[in-house]
């Protein structure tokens, strides 16, 4: 065994430290990733490699003591490649300061390996990445979140060539529902990772048609290179990844807890990390300065299709679309009118050819043939800058909501009670979420019917998403919904609304005629249960249509009506009609007025409901 | 994404066998990777639930997947500039194109060209774009050769290519 120091120093350490009681220094929890619990503190980590104690992992003390024993070697500990000092280079750092460790006695070792790699990094300072929902996916609302390292000399036009800091499941090419259920599972390891930030806004930029808003941090030099170093630390180490709880969100914030333990902002969240909410913890921590907003591929096409007429935009839809010839349909342009439009005409062709997953030769001779004119033509591109039109997720509402209201129904006044613990319904505050995106999850509504002197259940939604896609000149997405849960409806035979449990899928259409307003149309497929129903069942197909209208700023105002026609079961039709004009009241709070009618054969009802809503 | 990897790995071995006369360092990692390669991309993802964090083929050793490139997750100095381009091809092609633009800037960057020379440098580009994008499916490598050679011509930018 190589010594880099004295024995005796060893067990003078070990006593300071336990005087100053570092074991329980927030520092020190933070670096090994302990939580307090029922049976004390243990560790999230559960790879062997991170400890250098047996014990490491619920006793803070032993893996310090540890810890500072194998500082004294030179020779690499159990199960890693370099000696301790370069491989858990962030304890050893901060242990040489709280202990004023003298180096004649305990000799600093050269880490090559460590030093090179950090240099290639040359971290300044820190920017939390956070990639917005796709579009037509409401689920990829709760989004994602990254630390890009900012390099020394790296300035707004070079930031492409930072690093950016990762953490995910390692799912083994698994995909779609087997990824969800072994990630909900906690069926796999997570790690963490680090690549060129290139590769990440190419991935979420351009193949996933995500926007990204930056954060910068406000973090000191110190404070980024103890994250830097402890990042190195979890080089390879194996976390349990759970998809709710210990997801990226989660296991970034412990690491920004190293860069900075006062933070605490791990442990502010327990079974249910959402992205965007630790977005917001950042911000009541007062670490996020400086947003930056970088559109992604169909938002820059929406942006420059927007600054053209209809007839330019027609036109590079075709020139994009169609092989053939180029210059014959631009020859009536003007200079700057050529450029605009083949600019449009070329984000659209790549756009498309992305979506069509290949690399089909035709698609691929357009493309360059598109590229060959622009760069013929006279003017270098116009800048596609896009406005932050969807607002910064860090303002957006909280994703709980309480409800609280007064109502009046065709039998009985009510008083109503709703709680949803996430996530976000059109009508809601719209700043920093996707318009026309609806997902709503668990969420339950009481009423209290005082005439009768009873509270019943009103509702439990399992899962409601809307996915409204405004088709453009350009794109034409197909709409969606999908929703399950207990409702109260009305059913032939009975004079109220039964809870009956309900299914309802469907495609539709959405437009965007005017700013802030969209029409939509939806053909559904619905299935329903209950004792009330004749037969227990009913099936059938149905169709909904409706508007979303903001008149005015903090203004929302939503009609809608359908039709569903039950064919098995107790076959009947029911057709509903809704009304709902909501004010929002700062970022947090609405007051809603909503009716709606309902008539099946023979029986009518009718409701209307004031309520106050408080999102947090 | 596994064949992409592979894709780059193979390219990285054979890039330094290429026949024509490369600046030496055009030959690098990742060379072999083709422009509008079409990698999945924004198809109607409706149920993909990739929204919180996968890996992908990113971790500690594989970023870009090729030999002598990477090292613990980072790009060895001398690689910077091929695993760039080999990364951002059809971005780079568009903003050549167009004169100008996030991706290219960057490039600028690697290449060491100073601030004053990125507009002459971006119009030199614009200008002689056939001689650097060659072909609807032009390699990496073939991309770099040619923009070398562009900039070797050029009386204000053959400085910064490398001899």
């Amino acid at each position: 065994m190589a010594a880099a120091g004295d024995p005796s120093y060893l067990a003078l350490l070990i006593e300071r430290a336990a005087h100053d009681g570092l074991a329980n220094h927030p520092q020190w929890r933070a670096l090994l990733h302990y939580r307090s619990g029922a049976s004390g503190a243990r560790s999230e980590v559960t790879d062997r490699r991170f400890f250098l104690s047996p014990n490491g992992e619920r006793d803070p003390r032993a893996e310090l003591d540890a810890t500072l024993a194998a500082f004294f070697s030179a020779d690499p500990p159990a199960r890693r490649e370099e000696p301790a000092q370069c491989a858990f280079v962030a304890r050893y750092r901060w242990l040489v300061a709280r202990l004023q460790i003298d180096p004649a006695r305990l000799a600093p070792i050269d880490c090559p390996r460590f030093a090179a790699w950090y240099a290639r990094i040359d971290p300044r300072a820190m920017t939390l990445v956070f990639p917005t929902a796709y579009l037509n996916n409401p689920a990829s609302m709760f989004g994602q979140t990254l630390l890009r390292v900012d390099a020394h000399g790296q300035d707004e036009d070079s930031r492409l060539l930072a690093y950016a800091i990762n953490y995910g499941a390692d799912t083994e090419g698994d995909g779609g529902a087997l990824f969800m259920i072994k990630g909900v599972a906690g069926g796999y390891g997570g790690y963490f990772s680090i690549g060129p930030y290139y590769d990440k806004v190419r991935e979420y930029s351009d193949l996933q048609d995500r926007d990204i808003w930056e954060f910068r941090l406000a973090l000191d030099a110190a404070e980024v290179r103890r994250a830097v170093e402890h990042l190195w630390e979890l080089r390879g180490v194996r976390f349990d990844y759970y998809f709710f709880s210990d997801n990226c969100a989660y296991q970034l914030l412990t690491l920004l807890d190293v860069a900075r333990p006062d933070l605490g902002l791990a442990e502010q969240f327990d079974a249910w990390v959402i992205p965007s909410e630790t977005l917001r913890a950042l911000a009541r921590a007062g670490v996020l300065v400086e947003a930056r907003f970088r559109p992604a591929a169909g938002t820059r096409l929406a942006e420059r299709a927007s600054r053209l007429r209809p007839a330019h935009v027609e036109l590079a839809r075709a020139l994009g679309e169609s092989p053939d010839d180029l210059e014959a349909q631009l020859a009536r342009l003007g200079d700057a009118e050529r450029t605009a439009v083949l600019a449009l005409a070329y984000d659209y062709a790549y756009y498309r050819h992305l979506a069509a997953r290949g690399a089909d030769p035709a698609r691929r001779e357009r493309l360059a043939e598109l590229l060959r004119a622009k760069a013929a033509g006279g003017d270098a591109d116009p800048p596609a800058d896009a406005g932050h039109a969807t607002g910064r997720p860090d303002l957006g509402h909280g994703s709980a909501m309480l409800s609280l209201g007064l109502g009046r129904s065709s039998e009985a006044d009510f008083r109503s009670l709703r709680l949803r613990p996430a996530y976000h319904e059109l009508l809601d505050p719209g700043e920093g979420y996707k318009r026309g995106a609806q997902i709503n999850f668990l969420d339950l509504t009481l009423r209290l019917l005082p005439a009768a002197g009873r509270v019943e259940t009103h509702a439990l939604t399992v899962l409601d998403i809307v996915s409204l896609a405004p088709r453009t000149r350009l794109l034409r997405p197909i709409s969606w919904q999908l929703r399950t849960g207990w409702q109260r409806a009305l059913v032939p035979g009975t004079e109220r609304p039964a809870l009956l449990w309900q299914l309802e899928g469907g495609a539709g259409l959405a437009w965007e005629p005017a700013e802030r307003l969209m029409l939509y149309t939806f053909a559904v497929l619905a299935a329903e249960a209950g004792e009330a129903l004749a037969g227990d069942r009913a099936l059938g197909p149905g169709l909904r249509a409706g508007a979303l209208w903001s008149p005015a700023p903090g203004w929302g105002l939503a009609l809608s009506a359908g039709v569903l026609d039950y064919r098995s079961g107790g076959a009947f039709e029911r057709t509903e009609a809704r009304f709902e004009l909501r004010r929002t009241l700062g970022s947090h709070q609405q007051l809603g007025l909503a009716a709606r009618a309902e008539r099946v054969p023979g029986t009518d009802h009718g409701e209307a409901l004031l309520a106050w809503r408080q999102f947090f | 994404m596994k064949n992409v990897v592979l894709t780059l790995a193979a390219a990285a071995l054979v890039a330094p066998l290429a026949g024509h006369a490369n600046p030496p360092n055009s030959v690098g990692c990742g060379l072999g990777s083709k422009l509008f390669d079409g990698q999945s991309g924004v198809a109607p993802q409706v149920l993909a639930v990739t929204t919180n964090g996968t890996l992908g083929n990113q971790t500690f050793g594989i970023t870009s997947g090729t030999l002598g490139c990477d090292s613990d997750g980072t790009v060895v100095a001398s690689q910077r500039v091929p695993v760039f381009v080999a990364a951002n091809l059809d971005r780079l092609a568009g903003d050549m194109a167009g004169g100008g633009g996030e991706t290219l800037e960057s490039l600028a960057v690697l290449l060491n060209i100073e601030e004053r020379d990125r507009a002459p440098f971006f119009s030199t580009v614009r200008v002689n774009f056939e001689r650097i994008v060659t072909s609807p499916d032009v390699s990496a490598g073939e991309l770099l050769d040619g923009l070398y050679m562009v900039m070797a011509e050029d009386a204000t930018l053959s400085r910064y290519v490398g001899t």
